[in-house]
C-alpha cells in the first residue's frame, strides 16, 4: 500500500520535476502504467501473398530478390504521440493560498508527461498564454521530458484561454493518430470547447477531459456579504453568499455533470480531479477506470489486411 | 449597588449608534476572487437588506461596551459590610452652640457653655467632617451652617446644641434647613440656680431672687440698699460741641433702663470727636464672647431697631463694611458698626455711631450697650421659657440616608474602575470579532 502525497504537501514541492517523479513513483508502486495506447502499424513477418491481398503490402523488395510473391504482416504498437493541452487562463489560480488548480494541473501535466515518456511514446504540451499559442511539440526521451517539465513550470496563470483553438492546434500537431488530452476547469466557452473536443474525437483520436476544479468552487463555504471577484475579467459582484450558496452549489453540480454526460456521450474519457485529493490517488484512480473501460483493446495485436 | 453620579445613565442613548451602525451602513463586503462568476449569475442576488442586523455578535458586544462605559461614568458603589460600617461615620456636620447668656448658667461643676462646648466636640469627633459654629443667635446661624452642609458630600446633619431657651432657635429657624439635611437637637440643661433680678428703686432697690424650675419660677423679693450704677460701664466720646446733646441722650438712655452696675466696657464714638481717627485706625474685629454675645443682644434690641429705622445720618459719616453693624436706617445705612479697640489698656466693644449725639437713636444705641453688656441677665433670661421636649423631637431627623449621593468627582471611592476594566475587555473582544471576520473565509465559513 503506498501512501499518497497530501495535497499540502505536495503545494510545499517547489520543484514540479520532483513533485511528478514523486506521484509516478506512487503509482507505479501500484503498477500502473500510461493510461494511453494509441495504434500504429509495425512490419513484423511476411507470408506468402494469397489472393486478394492488398498490394501495397506486396514487398516487392523480396519479390526482386527471390522472385516471388510476399505480403507484410504488421503488429500494432503502443507508440504513440500525446498533447496534453494545459489550460493557463486566470481562473486556474484559484484558490489564492495553498494548492492552485494549475500547480495540481501542472503537476497531474508532469506526471502524465513521466508516464508515458517512461512508456517509450512521446508527449508535448500546448498552452495559450496571454492570447498567444505556445507548445512543446510531442516527443520522447528523458531530455525532453524535462524540458517540457521545465516549460509547464515557468507558466503561470493569466488572463482568459480560447479552449478550441488551443485544441484544435494541439490536434494539427499530432502527425497521425493519438491522444489528446485537455487538462483544464473547462468555464470557458462550454460548448465551443464541447465541439472542439468531440470533432477531434470524431477525427480518431483519443481524447480525454480531465476536469480541475477546488473544494471551495464545489462546496462554496461562503456567508455573510461577500463581494466576489472573476478572476479573468475582474468583474466583481456583490452578493449575500449565505442565500446564494445552495443554488451556487446546484448549479455548480448541474455544470460538472453536464461536462461529464456530454464527453461520455462523445465518447471522450473523462475524469473530475479535486484539489484537496492527493494528485496520486486522483490519477491512480483515473487510470484505474481508464483501465478498465479499455482492457479489451490494450495492446491488440491486429493484422492490418 | 447605587450609582453615585446617575445622570449618567442618559448616555444610554448612545446605545443607538452602533445600532444604526449595524442597520443603516453597508458593511464593506470583503473581496474574494473567484475563477468565475457564471453560476453566481444564475443564483439569485440578494442585495444586502438594510433593514437586517447582520453579525449580532458583533452588535452585542458593542452595544455592551457602551452600556459598561455608561455604568462606569454613572459611578457605581457597591454596598459592603466593611463600607456600611464606614458610612455610618461618613456624616458632614455643622455644629451650632449657643453662647447666649442663659448658657452661662452652672450644670454641675462647669457652666452650660463649656458642656456644650464639650458635647459639641464629642459630636464632631464622630463626624466625617464637622464644623462648629458658636452664636448667641443659634436661630440666625442655621443659613450659614446649611450653606457650608450644602457643599459637603455624604449624609449631612445639623447639630443644635443649646439650652433651647426660647428666642434662641424656633421653628421657622428649623424649616428652614433643607430636608435633605438631618437635624439633631442636643439640649444642655442647667441646673436651676436662682438669679437675681436687681430693679432700682426711689428709695432703694428691690432685688428680686428667681429660681427656675421645668415647671415654674419661684421669685422672692427683697429690699436691698441702693448700689451706684457705674458711669463707666457706656463711655461716650463726642465732639466738644456735640458734648451737651450726648449727655443729655445718655440721661434718657439712663431713665429708659436700668444702668448696669457692671459689665462692658463699651464706647460710644460719634463724628467729630477727635478720638474718632485714631480709634478707626487701631480699630480690630470684634473677638472676645462677651462682645459677641453683647453685639447680637444690640443688634436683637428692639428699640434700637425701632430707632434706627427713622434715624438721618451726620454729614461726613462713613461706613467701614469690615465692621458688624448695627441698627439700619431707612436708606439701609447703619446706625453704628462695631469693633475692638484698646482704650486706657483694656480691650473695649467701641461703637462708632454714625447719628446725631442727640438723636433718638442715639439714645436707644447707649440703651441697647447698656443692656447688652450688663452682667444681670434680663429678665426673660432670668425666668427662661424654654422649647418644650416633644417640639425638640419633632424638629429632629436623621441625617441624609445612608449612601446620599455624592456629587460627582468628590466621591473617591466610585467602583467604576471596575466598569471601565469591562469596557477595555469588550473593547478588545470587539477588535478581534472584527478582524475574524475581515479575514476572508474566517468567521464567514457555512459548514
Amino acid at each position: 500500500m503506498t501512501s499518497s502525497l497530501s495535497p499540502a504537501v505536495v503545494a510545499a514541492i517547489d520543484d514540479l520535476e520532483l513533485a511528478a517523479r514523486l506521484v509516478v513513483e506512487g503509482l507505479r508502486a501500484g503498477g500502473h502504467r500510461s493510461p494511453f495506447h494509441g495504434y500504429s502499424a509495425e512490419f513484423q513477418q511476411h507470408r506468402a501473398y494469397q489472393a486478394g491481398d492488398d498490394l501495397k503490402y506486396l514487398d516487392w523488395k523480396l519479390l526482386a530478390r527471390t522472385d516471388r510473391l510476399y505480403s507484410k504482416q504488421y503488429r500494432e504498437t503502443t507508440s504513440m504521440s500525446v498533447m496534453l493541452v494545459l489550460d493557463t487562463s486566470a481562473s486556474m489560480a484559484f484558490p489564492d493560498s495553498g494548492l492552485s488548480k494549475f500547480r495540481y494541473a501542472s503537476i497531474v501535466a508532469a506526471s502524465l508527461a513521466y508516464l508515458i515518456v517512461a512508456q517509450g511514446d512521446a508527449v508535448g504540451v500546448m498552452t495559450m498564454n496571454a492570447g498567444r499559442l505556445g507548445y512543446v511539440p510531442a516527443r520522447g526521451g528523458r531530455p525532453h521530458l524535462r524540458s517540457l517539465i521545465a516549460h509547464v513550470d515557468r507558466l503561470a496563470p493569466r488572463g482568459a484561454w480560447d479552449a478550441p483553438r488551443a485544441i484544435a492546434r494541439a490536434t494539427e500537431l499530432l502527425k497521425r493518430r493519438g491522444v489528446v488530452v485537455a487538462i483544464s476547469d473547462f468555464y470557458d466557452d462550454e460548448d465551443a470547447t464541447r465541439r472542439e473536443l468531440r470533432r477531434v474525437a470524431s477525427r480518431g483520436h483519443d481524447v480525454a477531459m480531465l476536469q480541475i476544479v477546488a473544494p471551495e468552487e464545489t462546496g462554496f463555504p461562503y456567508g455573510g456579504d461577500v463581494q466576489f471577484e472573476d478572476l479573468e475579467s475582474g468583474e466583481r459582484r456583490l452578493i449575500d453568499a449565505r442565500v446564494t450558496g445552495a443554488a451556487y452549489r446546484d448549479a455548480m453540480r448541474a455544470f460538472l455533470a453536464r461536462c461529464e454526460r456530454e464527453a461520455r456521450r462523445d465518447g471522450i474519457d473523462y475524469a473530475l480531479l479535486s484539489t484537496d485529493s492527493p494528485p496520486e490517488r486522483a490519477l491512480r484512480d483515473y487510470l484505474l477506470r481508464r483501465g478498465a473501460r479499455s482492457a479489451s483493446g490494450h495492446a491488440a495485436l491486429r493484422t492490418l489486411k | 449597588m447605587i450609582w453615585l453620579n446617575p445622570v449618567a445613565w442618559i448616555g444610554l442613548a448612545a446605545l443607538g449608534i452602533p445600532l444604526a451602525i449595524h442597520l443603516l451602513s453597508r458593511r464593506d463586503a470583503r473581496v474574494q476572487r473567484f475563477p468565475t462568476l457564471r453560476f453566481l449569475g444564475v443564483s439569485r442576488l440578494t442585495p444586502v437588506r438594510r433593514t437586517r442586523i447582520s453579525d449580532l455578535v458583533l452588535l452585542v458586544v458593542r452595544m455592551a461596551i457602551v452600556v459598561a462605559a455608561v455604568a462606569a461614568l454613572a459611578q457605581p458603589r457597591w454596598h459592603t459590610a466593611a463600607r456600611t460600617r464606614a458610612d455610618a461615620g461618613r456624616v458632614a456636620r455643622a455644629i451650632v452652640v449657643d453662647t447666649s447668656a442663659s448658657m452661662r448658667r452652672a450644670v454641675g461643676a462647669t457652666n452650660a457653655l463649656d458642656s456644650a462646648r464639650g458635647a459639641a466636640r464629642v459630636i464632631a469627633a464622630q463626624s466625617f467632617v464637622s464644623r462648629m459654629i458658636e452664636t448667641a443667635a443659634p436661630g440666625r446661624a442655621i443659613a450659614g451652617a446649611s450653606a457650608w452642609l450644602d457643599a459637603q458630600s455624604g449624609a449631612r446633619e445639623l447639630v443644635l446644641v443649646s439650652d433651647f431657651q426660647r428666642g434662641a432657635v424656633d421653628s421657622s429657624d428649623v424649616a428652614a434647613i433643607p430636608t435633605s439635611v438631618g437635624v439633631r437637637a442636643v439640649r444642655i440643661v442647667p441646673v436651676a440656680v436662682p438669679a437675681d433680678l436687681r430693679v432700682a428703686g426711689a428709695g432703694g432697690d428691690l432685688i428680686a431672687r428667681m429660681t427656675p424650675t421645668p415647671e415654674l419660677t419661684t421669685v422672692n423679693w427683697r429690699a436691698a440698699p441702693p448700689t451706684a450704677p457705674r458711669e463707666d460701664v457706656v463711655r461716650v466720646i463726642a465732639a466738644p460741641r456735640d458734648r451737651a446733646r450726648a449727655d443729655a441722650a445718655l440721661r434718657a438712655a439712663r431713665s429708659a433702663v436700668s444702668w448696669p452696675a457692671d459689665g462692658g466696657p463699651v464706647t460710644i464714638v460719634y463724628v467729630g470727636a477727635a478720638e474718632r481717627a485714631a480709634l478707626l485706625r487701631d480699630a480690630r474685629r470684634v473677638d472676645a464672647a462677651w462682645m459677641g454675645d453683647a453685639l447680637a443682644r444690640i443688634r436683637g434690641d428692639a428699640l434700637l431697631g425701632s430707632a434706627a429705622a427713622s434715624a438721618t445720618l451726620v454729614a461726613g459719616a462713613t461706613r467701614d463694611t469690615a465692621f458688624v453693624s448695627l441698627g439700619r436706617s431707612a436708606d439701609a445705612w447703619p446706625t453704628a458698626f462695631a469693633a475692638r479697640t484698646v482704650i486706657d489698656g483694656r480691650p473695649t466693644l467701641t461703637l462708632f455711631a454714625l447719628v446725631d449725639p442727640g438723636s433718638l437713636a442715639s439714645s436707644a444705641l447707649m440703651a441697647a450697650a447698656a443692656r447688652a453688656v450688663s452682667a444681670t441677665p434680663p429678665a426673660e433670661e432670668v425666668d427662661p421659657e424654654f422649647v418644650s421636649d416633644a417640639e425638640l423631637a419633632r424638629w429632629q431627623r436623621a441625617a441624609g440616608p445612608q449612601g446620599t449621593p455624592a456629587r460627582a468627582g468628590t466621591e473617591p471611592d466610585s467602583d467604576g474602575r471596575w466598569f471601565w476594566i469591562v469596557a477595555l475587555a469588550l473593547l478588545a473582544a470587539e477588535f478581534v470579532l472584527r478582524r475574524a471576520r475581515a479575514i476572508p473565509g474566517a468567521g464567514e465559513i457555512a459548514r
